[in-house]
């Protein structure tokens, strides 16, 4: 998978990698370990993707006092 | 370099700052836990989401999005504030989820294997029915035999993951090591239990299959 191989399954498919097809999301795990421009356009796609749609996650301060806690 | 904060930005938790994501970074260098906090509150949300969207299961993202934020932090003396804070900080969550997912895949088979014992012995007690917890207290002697057995650091590391339910960046701090080699101990580690295991099994006619379910999400912090 190359990048604009990748930016097109992204917009087409949304970026939770479980919702692709296997290979395909392997292929695209395959590209991020590779290429930091596919890391961003990721993190740029998942941040449309936030402020898209509604977060399931709830409340994060659980997670964040874990995460201060551990410094 | 951006300039993502010019006015006050109020954060998830409610934390608000007039400084920039960078310039807080900055400040973290002297061992400010208040500004890095801030960073925390600002970026939790996303940095989660990404790990989620790799690993498509909430524990696990939680678990990489509490190890990119701590690389983040013990990496704050090398970042230079010619790079936007939160590209740096989403690649590197991007990087933890993809580990993860690396390590979940190299060792399905023997990670269920060790989850199903190490669940059966944590509920055994609530099993009313005798056979089943006949068949978990013999299981459970099995599994403390063959733990027994292990090297010790793979036997600290197994122990503390299943059994403790340390992270294994909580693990490596414990023991003095690499993540990396955290993730090591505990794939060497399940491999042995389950070659034992099933020896044991051939010899003894039960083993691992005669556990019941595992629990929901244990075993999925390596």
């Amino acid at each position: 998978m190359d990048l604009k191989l990748f930016e097109a399954r992204l917009k087409a498919l949304g970026p939770a990698l479980d919702r692709w097809p296997p290979d395909e999301a392997e292929a695209a795990i395959a590209l991020m370990s590779a290429s930091e421009e596919a890391q961003d356009l990721f993190a740029t796609m998942t941040a449309e993707d936030l402020g898209v749609f509604d977060d399931p996650g709830g409340d994060l301060s659980a997670l964040a006092d874990r995460i201060g806690k551990a410094l | 370099m951006a300039n993502s904060a010019t006015i006050a930005t109020t954060g998830e938790f409610g934390l608000s700052d007039v400084r920039s994501d960078e310039e807080l970074f900055l400040a973290c260098r002297d061992g400010d836990q208040t500004a890095f906090r801030v960073l925390v509150d600002r970026h939790l949300r996303m940095v989660r989401r990404l790990a989620l969207n790799v690993l498509g299961d909430v524990q696990e993202a939680e678990d990489a999005a509490q190890e990119a934020f701590i690389a983040a932090w013990r990496a704050r003396e090398r970042w230079t504030p010619d790079a936007r804070f939160s590209t740096w900080l989403h690649r590197i969550a991007v990087n933890k989820a993809i580990d993860r997912r690396r390590v979940r895949k190299a060792v399905p088979e023997s990670q269920e294997v060790i989850t199903r014992l190490a669940d059966a012995e944590v509920q055994a007690p609530a099993q009313a029915d005798a056979l089943a917890n006949l068949e978990r207290t013999e299981t459970a002697k099995t599994l403390q035999k063959a733990l027994d057995k292990l090297p010790d650091t793979q036997r600290q590391a197994l122990t503390m993951f299943y059994f403790e339910e340390l992270d294994v960046g909580r693990i490596a701090d414990a023991m003095d090591c690499s993540e990396q080699a955290v993730r090591s101990l505990l794939k060497r580690g399940r491999q042995t239990l389950k070659t034992r295991l099933q020896k044991q099994k051939k010899i003894c006619g039960y083993g691992p299959e005669t556990i019941r379910s595992p629990a929901e999400g244990a075993g999925s912090r390596a």
